[in-house]
C-alpha cells in the first residue's frame, strides 16, 4: 500500500484529502505544520508528498527544499490556491518538485498526477 | 481627458509615474486590488472542501435518488461560485494563470474581432474598421483574448443606438518623460487602441474606471470588472493601460505594449 503523506495548515484540506485518497486504497499521513512534515518524512516509509507551498507561518519552498535534501527520491508534489506563476513554477523544479497542482483542481485530476508520479518515481 | 492607472503587481518594466495625481490613483487601485484579491482568495480556498466532499458524498449516492439531486444542486451552484471567483480573480491576480508564448498579436485581435461581430444583432448597426500592423510578441492568448472581448463589449455597450468602432496596432516609442509620465520604461512599444464614437465617460467615471466593481451600468447587467481586468493583462505583460474620454465624445482604450 502506497503511503501518503499530506501537508496543509488547513485541516479541512488534510481530511478532505485524507478522506479521498484513503478511500482509494492510499495509507494516509498528515501534517500541519512544516516539523510535523519533516518528522514523519524521517521516521515513516513515505512514497510520496503533496504539499501546500503557501503555508501559514512559513515559506512551504522551504519545506520542499528541507524534504528533498533530506529524503532525495522522495516525490513532492506541490499545490496552492492562488495557482502558479512562472517563477513560482521555476523555483518549485529548481528545488526538486515532481509536479504541481492548484488546489482547486477537481479531486479525480488530483488522483492522476498522483499516478502520474509515483509510475515516473517507481 | 487621459487616465493611466498601473496594478496587478509592479514588474520590471514599471515605475511609479511622475504625475503625482496618477501615483496616487495607483496606490488608491493597488490598495483596492489588494482586498479584494484578498477576499476571492479566502473565499476560492474555502469552497475547496465544499467541493471535495460534494464529490465524496456523490460516490456514496443513488444517481437519480432525491439526496443525489440535492448534492448536483449544491454543487452546481459551488461551481457558479468558483466561476465567478475566477472572474475577479484574473482582474486582481492574473499572475496564477499565465503562460506567454510568441504569438501574433495583429492575427489574434483580428481573429477576436471577427468572432465578435458574429455574436452581434443586426441592429443596432455597428461598424467596425481594422488597422493592425505586424506584431509578433510574448503573450499568454487567452488572457489577450480575454482583454480583446472586454474592449469590445465595452465599445459596443457604449453604441446603444450604433456607431464605429476602431481598432488599431501600431508602433510607438516612449522617451523618458513619456514613459515616466504613465509609469513604464522607456523603449518601444506595440500599441493596441479600441476606439468608439459613443456616449464617451465623464471626468469621474474616467476617473474610477480601472477599479474592481465600478460600473455605470445596472449592477445586473455588469459586474464591472472588465477594464480592472485589460488593466491588469496589460500590467502583468509589462505594459500600461491609457483611457482617453470625453462625454459624449467616444472613448479610446490604448494597451501600451513594451517590445524589447
Amino acid at each position: 500500500m502506497k503511503h501518503i503523506l499530506i501537508v496543509d495548515d488547513e485541516a479541512s484540506i488534510r481530511d478532505l484529502l485524507s478522506e479521498f485518497f484513503r478511500k482509494r486504497g492510499y495509507k494516509v499521513s498528515t501534517a500541519g505544520t512544516p516539523v510535523e512534515a519533516q518528522d514523519l518524512a524521517d521516521s515513516v516509509p513515505i512514497n510520496l508528498v503533496i504539499l501546500d507551498v503557501l503555508l501559514a507561518d512559513c515559506d512551504g519552498m522551504e519545506v520542499l527544499e528541507s524534504i528533498k535534501k533530506a529524503h532525495p527520491n522522495l516525490p513532492v508534489i506541490i499545490m496552492t490556491g492562488i495557482g502558479f506563476d512562472e517563477e513560482l513554477l521555476k523555483e518549485a523544479q529548481q528545488k526538486g518538485a515532481a509536479g504541481y497542482v492548484s488546489k482547486t483542481l477537481p479531486l479525480d485530476q488530483l488522483l492522476m498526477e498522483v499516478h502520474r508520479t509515483l509510475k515516473e518515481y517507481k | 481627458v487621459s487616465v493611466s492607472a498601473p496594478g496587478a503587481g509592479p514588474t520590471r518594466q514599471h515605475i511609479a509615474p511622475s504625475d503625482p495625481e496618477l501615483r496616487a490613483r495607483d496606490q488608491r487601485l493597488e490598495a483596492l486590488k489588494a482586498v479584494v484579491g484578498r477576499l476571492a482568495h479566502d473565499f476560492n480556498n474555502a469552497l475547496v472542501p465544499i467541493l471535495g466532499y460534494i464529490s465524496l458524498a456523490k460516490e456514496d449516492l443513488e444517481p437519480g435518488s432525491g439526496a443525489s439531486n440535492f448534492v448536483s444542486a449544491a454543487e452546481n451552484g459551488a461551481r457558479k461560485t468558483e466561476r465567478h471567483l475566477d472572474t475577479i480573480l484574473l482582474a486582481v491576480y492574473p499572475h496564477r494563470k499565465f503562460k506567454a508564448v510568441p504569438t501574433s498579436l495583429n492575427e489574434l485581435i483580428q481573429s477576436e474581432v471577427e468572432s465578435w461581430k458574429r455574436t452581434l444583432p443586426s441592429e443596432p448597426k455597428i461598424e467596425f474598421s481594422l488597422g493592425l500592423i505586424s506584431c509578433v510578441r510574448d503573450l499568454d492568448s487567452f488572457q489577450w483574448q480575454t482583454l480583446i472581448q472586454h474592449l469590445l463589449r465595452n465599445a459596443c455597450k457604449a453604441l446603444p443606438k450604433g456607431g464605429r468602432v476602431q481598432v488599431s496596432l501600431v508602433r510607438r516609442a516612449l522617451d523618458e518623460s513619456g514613459a515616466a509620465e504613465i509609469g513604464v520604461k522607456p523603449g518601444p512599444f506595440c500599441v493596441m487602441t479600441c476606439q468608439d464614437d459613443g456616449c464617451g465617460m465623464s471626468g469621474e467615471t474616467l476617473d474610477r474606471c480601472c477599479e474592481p466593481f465600478f460600473t455605470t451600468q445596472p449592477k445586473n447587467k455588469a459586474e464591472g470588472l472588465g477594464l480592472t481586468i485589460v488593466h491588469s493583462i496589460a500590467r502583468l505583460h509589462g505594459g500600461q493601460l491609457r483611457v482617453r474620454s470625453e462625454e459624449g465624445g467616444g472613448t479610446a482604450v490604448e494597451v501600451w505594449s513594451p517590445l524589447d
